[in-house]
């Protein structure tokens, strides 16, 4: 888990994190949104211990950052929002360079690094010269080396900028994988969309400061208000119109095309509740849904301007 | 053990066997190597010139290791630091010490190799000349023993300067500028030369060249050795602090007060040899030459090392804000982002005292001792100067403060050189006012204090003298304020 504590971080005259405190649980996909400037990759360094906080506490499962940093950073696998590689290093060469200095024992490099090629689907690409990776590829190289040492915490700034939909269809699996694993993961990212796909937790950042942060449903209604839900129906609508309206957790009814939308007061269970009572009043519902959390509208309520 | 994993199953000298040994790069640049030595060897047997040929394969040898091998490890220190490779190491389980050992023998191995490929030719020889192995062993004793120094100086320049070229550059002019100026034994010590130099004039001695320390006589090789060591020692804990962390100083303040110590004991025990280390003049015989170089050598020192611990304004306000939310009102005075002027204070207080040591140690009437005294006072207070007049410009100037301090030094040095220069051009003959008007400056002024014995060198003495401590005490008054808004306004910004 990560714990951050009061943390500040200053740049000569400017400050780029200011009294940032934040819990991330383990089994947690934490994303750190916000626009550029925000304070996000500084969070995310100085969270690795790659840069020196003016005060505050950053704590790593439990270990203080700023006395048992060896230690704490053994725990961590971080993906910087630049693909730097020893372009005179093949693939493999490349992984074995980090799975030596994780202390992986020679007799079992060879099996992790072949896990973490096939993985990211670079195991054609294991005699290959870095430097002749796609931009792309390379992004996939730096994932397998973030997890070769098999990190309990995960922190990736920006990983899908310049991943192609398979790259991101494979990160977003890895993801899920190394949550239900149980691991810590941290990312940041511009991309809102995916971050709604990845995250299981959001915080939004700007000007070195946490805007709001918790679950991503909790945020967004926190934000945007009640979660709202739609229903399709085929032929004359009325009478399904006039029994949302009759329900005392449906409000703001309205309509968008073809659907019926409204604000509903309730969780999943109570939502699919509804849907048996409209079909059972003999509502011939075509589809029926939450609306998911757009994300992009979270961020642009909360006050930041500046999406790229 | 320790070996072990520092140096045998270094993963970042692993990193670097493979990539710069690869057949397709190597075996070109070898049979190369080869060819040049092979014709170096034929030609100087033919002209029954064993020594002459020796000499070429050394100085051959100290191109491919001094400079071809700094060159490359500059080149991959700033590599993985401007690409964010190095970021990657740091935050591995691996020690900066293997870190560093890891860039220090591991990039220049393609260097060692060509090296190594070079002694066959280089024993031959050395057979062949008459009295030369064992002058021809210590040179390359010292040779293999130099170039760890070199590349830590070029790890250093890559983890500190901006850019690759600039890092490539600076260490390069460092290795040929230390060449330049080998005829002073603390710098000839750093260099190749005097073992080499001895190979070609030593014609009659088998045995390794002597020179004097502290007065007494002891083999040239050991001199060396007792020169580097430290020096390497040092340089590899500045190397390891940045290899921790990427905006970490170099040194702290305690360790900078303890090199600058070590420097100025190595200075002050070359100084009974005067300027040559080779040839007839051992055994002080122009004393004053063990004092300029002394106070030169330790006012430069002073001022490099004052620089090096000097917080910037973004620094400082760091440390005294984090002082505060511990419930101090600042920093510690030893701490990295403390203000400087206990530590530059330390500086001079050594200069002194290595001064006052120099004036009892080198033979010479008192008068003598006096004015090395005198010369010791002058450099100290530039050190003072120097180094508050940074601490204060930047705090007070910021971003811009660079510029403004080197107008600064050029105002207060460099300006009463031309100006004494400008004079003595256009009224020739009134040398007084002309060496008094440089003796303002301390770059002219430690020297002339020393030095002269003209009838107006008490005058040139007091001129020095005083420009210094001016300058000195209104920069330790300025620094003292500077640094008590500095604080107050990082105090107060939320």
């Amino acid at each position: 888990m990560i714990q951050v504590r009061e943390l500040r971080v200053d740049y000569d005259d400017v400050c780029a994190v200011r009294d940032l405190s934040l819990d991330i649980p383990a089994g947690e996909v934490f994303g750190l949104v916000g626009p550029n400037g925000a304070g996000k990759t500084t969070t995310l360094r100085t969270v690795v211990g790659l840069l020196e906080p003016t005060y505050g506490e950053v704590h790593l499962n439990g270990l203080d950052l700023s006395t048992h940093r060896e230690e704490a950073v053994r725990m961590v696998g971080f993906m910087p929002d630049f693909a730097p590689v020893y372009e005179d290093l093949t693939v493999w060469e490349f992984l074995d360079l980090f799975a030596a200095s994780y202390l992986i024992p020679p007799d079992q490099r060879r099996e992790a690094i072949d896990k973490q090629l096939e993985l990211v689907d670079l195991t054609e690409k294991r005699e290959a010269m870095t430097a002749t990776l796609s931009r792309g590829m390379r992004q996939r190289l730096l994932i397998a080396k973030t997890l070769i040492p098999e990190p309990r915490i995960v922190l990736l700034d920006e990983p899908a900028a310049w991943l192609d939909p398979y790259g991101r269809a494979l990160l977003k699996d890895i993801l899920r994988r190394l949550g239900s694993e149980g691991k810590t993961v941290l990312i940041s990212s511009h991309v809102l969309a995916e971050m709604s796909e990845f995250c299981t937790s959001i915080g939004i950042m700007e000007k070195g400061r946490m805007m709001v942060s918790g679950r991503v449903e909790e945020v967004a209604e926190r934000v945007l208000g009640r979660a709202e839900a739609w229903v399709e129906s085929l032929g004359d609508d009325a009478a399904c119109a006039n029994l949302l309206e009759a329900d005392p957790r449906v409000s703001s009814l309205r309509r968008e095309g073809a659907s019926l939308v409204f604000g509903f007061d309730g969780g999943p269970e109570e939502l699919s509740d509804l849907l048996r009572d409209l079909v059972r009043a003999g509502v011939r519902v075509a589809s029926f849904g939450r609306r998911k959390e757009d994300l992009e509208d979270v961020f642009l309520k909360v006050g930041a301007k500046e999406v790229s | 053990m320790m070996i072990d994993v520092l140096v045998l199953k270094n993963p970042v000298l692993v990193k670097h066997l493979r990539s710069r040994l690869r057949p397709q790069h190597l075996i070109p640049l070898v049979l190369m190597v080869v060819a040049i030595c092979a014709c170096i060897t034929w030609a100087s047997m033919a002209a029954d010139d064993p020594r002459g040929g020796l000499m070429g394969l050394i100085t051959f040898q100290g191109l491919l290791l001094f400079l071809v091998g700094s060159s490359a490890v500059a080149a991959a220190v700033s590599n993985a630091r401007e690409s964010g490779m190095l970021d990657f190491h740091r935050i591995s389980p691996q020690r900066p010490l293997a870190l560093s050992l890891g860039f220090l023998l591991g990039a220049p191995v393609r260097e060692f190799i060509l090296f190594a490929c070079t002694l066959p030719f280089a024993l031959v020889l050395a057979a062949e000349a008459d009295h030369t192995l064992l002058l021809w062993l210590a040179a390359t004793v010292d040779l293999l023993l130099l170039s760890p120094l070199y590349y830590s100086i070029a790890i250093l320049a890559g983890l500190a300067l901006p850019k690759r070229t600039s890092s490539t550059t600076l260490t390069l002019m460092l290795i040929i500028f230390l060449h330049m100026g080998w005829m002073v034994q603390a710098v000839g010590c750093l260099t190749i030369i005097p073992l080499t130099a001895a190979l070609a004039t030593d014609a009659a001695s088998s045995v390794p060249l002597h020179t004097t320390i502290l007065g007494f006589p002891a083999p040239a090789l050991l001199v060396c050795l007792l020169h580097q060591l430290p020096i390497l020692v040092f340089l590899l804990v500045a190397i390891t602090r940045k290899m921790r962390h990427e905006l970490a100083y170099p040194l702290t303040k305690l360790d900078a007060i303890s090199f600058y110590f070590v420097m100025a004991l190595l200075l002050l025990s070359d100084a009974p040899a005067g300027l040559a280390m080779i040839g007839p003049s051992h055994g002080g015989e122009s004393p004053e030459l063990g004092g300029i170089a002394l106070s030169y050598g330790l006012a430069l020192l002073g001022c490099l090392f004052a620089a090096l611990v000097t917080p910037d304004a973004g620094a400082f306000a760091r440390g005294v804000r984090h002082a505060r939310k511990l419930g101090f009102s600042h920093p510690s005075n030893w701490e990295e982002r403390a203000a400087n002027p206990a530590t530059v204070a330390v500086f001079a207080a050594i200069f002194l005292v290595a001064g006052i040591a120099a004036s009892s140690l080198l033979p010479g009437p008192h008068a003598q001792s006096m004015r090395i005294m005198t010369g010791a006072f002058v450099g100290a207070c530039a050190v003072l100067f120097c180094g508050l007049a940074k601490q204060s410009f930047d705090l007070v100037f910021g971003k811009n403060s660079n510029s403004y301090f080197l107008l600064l030094l050029f105002g207060c040095w460099a300006l009463p050189l031309i100006i004494a220069l400008s004079l003595s051009v256009v009224s020739s003959g009134d040398d007084a006012l002309v060496t008094v008007i440089m003796a303002l400056s301390p770059i002219a002024g430690i020297g002339l204090a020393i030095a002269g014995d003209s009838a107006y060198s008490s005058v040139v003495s007091f001129a020095a003298v005083t420009a210094s401590a001016v300058l000195a005490i209104a920069f330790a008054a300025f620094a003292a304020r500077t640094v008590r808004r500095a604080t107050e306004a990082a105090s107060s910004v939320g």
